[in-house]
């Protein structure tokens, strides 16, 4: 029982931290008979159908700067364990993990004539950490490697994590052959966050070790619902805009932003956390002979009296309800190039930028279509982020019927599940209606 | 038809071998270990603290004495002690004369360490102390009879220094009160607690009724005050504490090795060969922190003072082995030996409030830690 335990804490370790390759749901873009695409462009209409309707859903993305391998190792009799060293050798100066999931709730679309107009519901939540290599280091090798110099052990706008629920409405527009163009906006309700804000950490060691110095700041603001909050709590907005060119019957570009937004999170449900004198430094030079022994001999709250200092030395203020905060959404940029070989297969370049707390992760990724008459397509492709040149990825997209559609896409950043460093995965029903 | 079959082919292709390279061996969680093994390096520094006189002699309440380290105008650092004792002395002679031979015979506890000190290695053995005598206002000591007295200071196993007087006789006036003080004490005793010694006896030779009949007795208020300035020699003085821990260190993770870099800094005028013994739970010597003593040298002295700081850096270097010893300890002992600066000239030093002895330790330790006893 406790191994199944001690696997589960390593394996949600280990989901938590995918984060870094980021090559999220790239190979949607270019699915063009799945009607989700109109959420990465609301310029983008659908094919083979005037309507339709969705059902619930499941989107998730996690990516991490570790595979499961860099962190758990089979030994030659296929035991495994945990080697930290390892991991600590993958990591790079600076990581970043990301986890988001999307649940679109409900939804349907409706083509008249040139004007596509959409409705959907859906449930969303984001949770982003950034960490450098020197946290992992400073717990498995100290600090003695540091001395002279410090150990960041968590950088600014470290971490952020919301969740939300949108109410959308948008509205494409085919202006002529070449031209589309789309909108969406958006209505937000948060629901919890987590902001670090300009939070810090750092611990440097003197050249002899007879100093450690700690600076680190704490600025974090906290809202969680309470019974009977109204859902209109924590208010939003935030738009999708798109468009698309058409440069001959081949050759294609579109670009869009998508969650381009924030979020008023309600003093009535805020807790902020914060250093009184902002920046917190604290130097030690070693206790004195009275912290360590006491009447009756060694001292052993002196432990304690460590973490009170360095709570005073912080001074962490716990605020409640002082102001309302803003929080800005995880924006999305696309920009994307195809060629359509011809009826059955096209090709695809798209590059996605992601904004989140002041930090960018770059995704670029290439992908093939295959379209088999009015009930089939699918898709193959390989993302190329900061860290990894293979990440593959297929899609498939069924209706049977014409009706009732099916469609599933996963990208994986490594053929061996072992080995990936970042997953997504995305499934989901549709009721197609008026197949053109 | 070709090509799509193609392309069906690529898609199942590339599905089957996305889901075929999930090796069941690298996700049995069955035959994963628990343990989380990592050995890091930590430096840091773990004392950093000056202790001065106030700090090696502490308030004591032995018979309700009270010590304490108080200064001079000139900053010179005084041991004082006091003590206050009543007491009714049944009248020795004819009450019929006025003047009566009154026996002295007393002692005073002095504890200058803190409890549970050892001080069987404190060498001060001070005898033939000279004293006069000299009265107050409405004194009436007459024709006092003076021989020398015995002071002995040792330890009494109740952990206090006792001075004792032995055949002190002087005589004193019926019904008046007088004011015994001690002074001049010998080069010898000068040598080791010199400057000023004032312990004055307060003598009443009174009345009073006991059980309804009226007696003849000498109330005998004793009020002391011992003013040990610190200025004489010291040699081969070794003071040694013992202090107990609550419990060993043993729970605390292994150590695989272990380096300590201490920084002595001394301003005191005598030089202090110091060394911590680490005694297990039946005061077994386990181990030391030094191979030998350590000679930490007196502060440059100038005109009897203390005139700068001697430094002194050390580092030690313990294996698992030794380590191991340091966490089964249950008592740390520590020992110095003082010295005077050129003892065998007995030159004389004074010492200050602001003379200190600073210690500076700071720790490299490598550690074996199983993360799993965290989790």
């Amino acid at each position: 029982m406790k191994k199944i335990l001690f696997a589960a804490i390593v394996f949600c370790f280990q989901l938590t931290f995918y984060g870094y390759a980021q090559p999220g749901n790239l190979t949607l873009y270019n699915m063009e008979r799945i009607p989700g695409v109109n959420q990465l462009n609301p310029a983008k209409f659908p094919k083979n159908t005037t309507s339709y309707f969705s059902l619930p859903a499941i989107d998730i993305s996690l990516s991490s700067p570790l595979a499961y391998s860099d962190v758990i190792e089979r030994r030659s009799n296929d035991s495994l364990y945990v080697n930290l060293q390892r991991a600590l050798n993958k990591l790079h100066t600076n990581n970043k993990f990301s986890a988001e999931l999307n649940a679109p709730i409900l939804g349907f679309g409706i083509l008249s004539k040139n004007l596509y107009l959409t409705f959907s519901i859906n449930a969303r939540s984001s949770f982003n950490i950034a960490f450098p290599k020197d946290l992992l280091n400073f717990i498995v090798n100290g600090n003695a490697s540091y001395r002279g110099k410090s150990a960041y052990l968590l950088p600014e706008n470290f971490g952020d994590a919301t969740v939300w629920t949108e109410i959308a409405i948008g509205a494409g527009y085919r202006i002529n052959e070449k031209w589309n163009v789309g909108i969406k906006p958006k209505l937000i309700f948060g629901v919890a966050n987590i902001h670090t804000g300009s939070s810090y950490l750092s611990i440097f060691t003197s050249e002899s070790g007879d100093m450690l110095r700690v600076d680190g700041v704490v600025d974090v603001n906290a809202s969680a619902p309470e019974s009977g909050d109204a859902i209109f709590a924590n208010p939003g907005f935030s738009i999708d805009l798109g468009g698309i060119y058409k440069i001959d019957d081949h050759f294609e570009v579109s670009a869009s932003v998508v969650d381009l937004g924030f979020i008023s999170w309600n003093k009535r449900n805020n807790t902020a956390y914060r250093t009184s004198d902002g920046v917190g430094s604290y130097e030690f030079y070693g206790f004195e002979w009275d912290d360590l022994w006491s009447e009756d001999g060694f001292n052993e709250d002196f432990l304690d009296a460590i973490a009170d200092t360095l709570k005073n030395m912080m001074e962490i203020e716990t605020l409640e309800n002082i102001a309302n905060y803003t929080t800005m959404l995880p924006v999305k940029l696309y920009f994307n190039g195809s060629y359509r070989i011809n009826e059955m297969f096209k090709v695809s370049a798209l590059y996605r930028m992601k904004i989140v707390n002041k930090t960018t992760y770059s995704a670029f990724s290439v992908n093939a279509n295959y379209y088999s008459g009015k009930w089939f397509e699918a898709a193959i492709g390989n993302s190329f982020t900061g860290n990894s040149f293979f990440n593959p990825s297929v899609a498939l997209s069924v209706s049977l019927g014409g009706v009732f559609q099916i469609f599933g896409l996963a990208d994986f950043s490594n053929l061996n599940a072992a080995k990936a460093k970042s997953l997504n995965c995305q499934f989901g029903v549709n009721l197609l209606f008026g197949a053109k | 038809m070709k090509t799509r079959n193609i392309g069906i082919a690529a898609v199942l292709m590339a599905l089957l071998s996305l889901f075929s390279c999930v090796k069941k061996k690298d996700f049995d969680f069955d035959r994963l270990s628990s343990d989380i093994e990592i050995s890091p390096t930590l430096i840091f520094p773990l004392l950093n603290t000056k202790m001065s006189v106030e700090d090696f002699v502490t308030v004591s309440d032995v018979n309700e004495a009270q010590t304490v380290v108080s200064y001079l105008d000139d900053g010179l650092a005084v041991f004082n002690y006091f003590d206050t004792m009543t007491s009714y002395i049944p009248y020795p002679g004819n009450p019929d004369e006025d003047i009566v031979t009154l026996p002295i015979e007393g002692e005073i506890a002095i504890s200058i360490f803190e409890q549970n000190a050892s001080y069987k290695d404190i060498k001060l053995l001070l005898k033939e102390v000279a004293f006069e005598l000299f009265t107050t206002t409405n004194a009436s000591i007459k024709e006092s009879e003076v021989k020398n007295i015995v002071i002995t200071i040792f330890d009494d196993k109740s952990n206090s220094v006792v001075v004792k007087l032995d055949d002190f006789l002087f005589n004193i006036e019926k019904n008046k009160r007088c004011q015994v003080n001690i002074w001049n004490i010998t080069e010898e005793f000068y040598q080791i607690v010199p400057h000023r010694l004032h312990y004055s006896f307060d003598f009443v030779y009174d009345k009073r009724m006991i059980s309804g009949i009226e007696s003849d007795e000498i109330v005998n208020k004793m009020e002391g005050l011992l003013d040990f300035s610190l200025y004489g020699y010291v040699g081969g003085l070794k003071l040694v504490d013992t202090i107990s821990l609550q419990q060993t260190m043993s729970d605390l993770p292994d150590i695989e090795e272990l380096n300590m870099y201490l920084t002595f800094k001394n301003n005191f005028p005598f030089s202090l060969d110091v060394q911590i013994y680490f005694l297990d739970e039946n005061y077994t010597l386990k181990d030391s922190l030094f191979l030998s003593e350590e000679l930490i040298s007196s502060a440059p002295v100038t005109h009897e003072c203390a005139s700068g700081i001697s430094e002194k850096e050390v580092e030690v270097n313990y294996g698992a082995e030794r380590a191991k010893n340091l966490q089964t300890a249950r008592y740390i002992s520590l020992s110095a030996n003082l010295e005077t600066y050129k003892i065998e000239e007995e030159n004389l030093v004074k010492i200050f409030k602001d003379n200190f002895f600073g210690i500076g330790m700071t720790v490299k330790v490598k550690e074996s830690v199983n993360l799993n006893e965290f989790l």
